[in-house]
């Protein structure tokens, strides 16, 4: 029978070594914010192998040390590694974490990282966020970060942010409207439903849904719209996965279930 | 005056990467005029040939480098003449990243520039694979797997490892290197695919992906299957596509802890005609080569609105990513008999340029499948 400290060193001794079936079956047995304590002092190793198996671990068991490893490794020397700690940025959980995160914004990271960073700041942070994150937006002049950061604001509450992804719901472009659609679905916001009419009267076509050797059928701007509904919580009568072009009877429906959100008066924020 | 080309014919080989000779012209490099080839850091005898078109054998031609410590040029050696001959390879090391050019040089090793090829060497980036040895609603893997009499997993491990090794050999030059993270014996039940079928749909595939058990976050899920009740080989489906096809769950990311799940991966069949080509370009796919909203394979192909461009010329019929739907795909792709690949071979060309996106945007295929691999989101849970 193992102490769980020595379970630890064990485990620090096996992802050292590189040994990944080893430090698995370890991490196994012991609880997630062990694992995470020995990820976080392991996340510096010198051996590639170590460090990637650090993440690998750190994906399998979230806690506030595995969090901290993975941002401690958006920076690492090797391209690898460090695009796969960009990749689990979306499983960072911790509140108190946000003030790393948003230090973090401040470097020289790739703005597809930094575009992580900030909407996971979005989910995990507060009201207390909007500040700083409206201070980085002044700041910026990259319009793609602008937009992530915006939307981050928006899901924290932001109203003029929230007002201006309604805004492109109107957009001329339907790949705008589609874009704006996949933005509320990281909004999660079941109220914005109310403002779907002019989407869901939108037939043009939006983007291929076939797989690339099959025959082209491509889901409309109301087909995305259906589905955005769905999974922002809007119940509706028939089933909206996969994606598919739906029925005119079902986007009547849709249409109905709107006007009826239209009618109930705005939450206010 | 002089050209370049592919080092060897037929089938793909890591030091022999191909020349993009597409474009001459890089919409990305407007000073650059000329064909481009790459190569990964640390790769030694790297070769391209070397063609005199327009000039006599007996003129003195030097190749010289511009940059020594990115690509150092071992044949011809120290004094850099090249032989008198039409054709010949010029051999290279690609020391680090970054681009470099290989001048051909005429008389002296610091004449006049005669042409130039040049040479965009890549640091590595790795894809770890999690490969799932598949057990489907109770139907294991067949014994002719993979077009190879397999017995015990031993076997068939090996058999996925050489697919995979093979597969490297188109995109070890562009700097990205597949590396097999682990096996994972993966059963799939009535949980994942409800209706029991051994054979599943494609549709049945993907949700069964997207929910499986032992799926990693940290490296693409590469799902080997023994029977699919379709036509296919193999299917890659990127994270994005996943989305836009609805095979995600839930739909909406939710807070953390919870974990939005994909339907993306690598899905190969073991029951099929698959080669390690069919690796080669369904992660081409999962690169997002033919990303959305343009699933097409090359310009011409798939086109939302037009849907019946069809471009069949001689670099089409060459690139991995082929426009398979206007260039028909009947077995055995007897319209490309042998495009420098070894006969009925598909090629295996992948795009360095950019063309103007007027012309094309589905070049610049090498840094736009390194760009979707280093971007968050690539690897799903």
């Amino acid at each position: 029978m193992h102490s769980p400290n020595s379970q630890k060193d064990e485990l620090s001794h096996q992802i050292a070594a590189g040994n990944s079936q080893r430090a698995k079956e370890l991490a196994r047995g012991l609880p997630a914010d062990d694992v995470g304590e020995v990820l976080a002092d392991m996340a510096d190793s010198r051996k590639n192998s170590a460090r990637m198996l650090v993440l690998d671990l750190a994906s399998q068991y979230p806690s506030d040390g595995s969090s901290r490893a993975i941002l401690s490794r958006l920076q690492d020397s090797d391209l690898t590694i460090r695009s796969i700690a960009g990749g689990l940025i979306a499983s960072i959980a911790q509140k108190d974490l946000t003030p790393t995160m948003f230090r973090l914004l401040d470097q020289a990271l790739d703005l597809p990282v930094k575009a992580a960073l900030a909407r996971q700041i979005g989910m995990i942070g507060s009201k207390v966020d909007l500040t700083r994150l409206g201070t980085l937006y002044s700041s910026l002049e990259d319009t793609a970060l602008k937009n992530d950061l915006a939307l981050a604001m928006a899901r924290l509450g932001d109203k003029p942010s929230r007002a201006k992804l309604i805004q492109r719901l109107s957009a001329a472009d339907a790949s705008a409207r589609t874009a704006a659609l996949r933005d509320i679905l990281y909004v999660g916001d079941p109220t914005l439903a109310r403002h779907f009419r002019v989407v869901l009267a939108d037939r043009r076509d939006a983007f291929v849904i076939s797989l690339p050797h099959d025959p082209v059928v491509a889901a409309r701007v109301c087909d995305v719209a259906i589905q955005t509904l769905d999974a922002i919580g809007v119940k509706l009568p028939f089933a909206t996965s996969p994606m598919r072009r739906f029925t005119e009877e079902q986007i009547k429906e849709a249409l109905q279930i709107v006007s009826v959100l239209e009618r109930i008066p705005a939450p206010s924020a | 005056m002089v050209d370049f080309g592919r080092g060897k014919t037929g089938a793909s080989h890591r030091r022999f990467p191909d020349v993009d000779t597409s474009g001459y012209r890089d919409d990305a490099f407007p000073a650059e005029h000329g064909p481009i080839v790459s190569a990964m850091v640390g790769q030694t005898n790297v070769n391209v040939r070397f063609f005199r078109a327009e000039i006599s054998t007996r003129a003195k031609l030097f190749a010289v480098s511009t940059n020594p410590g990115i690509v150092r040029i071992t044949t011809p050696g120290a004094s850099g003449q090249l032989n008198s001959v039409l054709a010949q390879n010029i051999v290279f090391r690609a020391v680090a990243a970054g681009r470099a050019t290989i001048e051909i040089r005429y008389n002296w090793a610091d004449g006049p520039v005669l042409g130039r090829l040049y040479v965009q060497v890549y640091a590595r980036l790795q894809v770890p694979m999690q490969v799932h040895l598949l057990t489907v609603n109770g139907l294991a893997q067949p014994h002719n797997f993979l077009s190879k009499v397999c017995n015990n997993r031993a076997q068939r491990v090996a058999r996925v490892t050489e697919f995979v090794n093979l597969a490297n050999e188109s995109w070890v030059p562009h700097g990205v290197v597949f590396t097999i993270a682990g096996f994972v014996d993966t059963v799939w039940g009535a949980a994942q695919i409800p209706s029991g079928a051994q054979s599943p749909s494609i549709n049945e595939m993907l949700t069964a992906g997207m929910t499986s058990p032992n799926r990693s976050a940290v490296a693409i899920n590469v799902f080997i299957i023994p029977s699919v009740a379709a036509a296919v080989t193999g299917v890659g489906v990127s994270t994005d596509m996943a989305r836009a096809m609805g095979f995600v769950s839930p739909a909406a990311a939710p807070p953390p802890p919870a974990v939005q799940h994909f339907g993306s991966g690598l899905y190969l069949h073991s029951s099929s005609a698959a080669t390690p080509q069919t690796i080669e370009h369904e992660m081409g796919h999962i690169m997002s080569l033919c990303g959305l909203p343009n699933q097409g394979h090359s310009t011409g192909d798939l086109n939302i609105p037009a849907a019946t461009h069809t471009r069949d010329d001689l670099i089409s019929r060459r690139r991995l990513m082929y426009p398979v739907v206007s260039l028909l795909n009947a077995a055995p792709s007897n319209w490309r008999n042998n495009t420098g690949y070894g006969n009925l071979k598909a090629g295996s060309f992948i795009t360095l340029r950019r063309l103007p996106a007027a012309q094309d945007f589905t070049f610049e295929e090498s840094q736009r499948a390194r760009n979707a691999r280093t971007a968050p989101g690539f690897f799903s849970p």
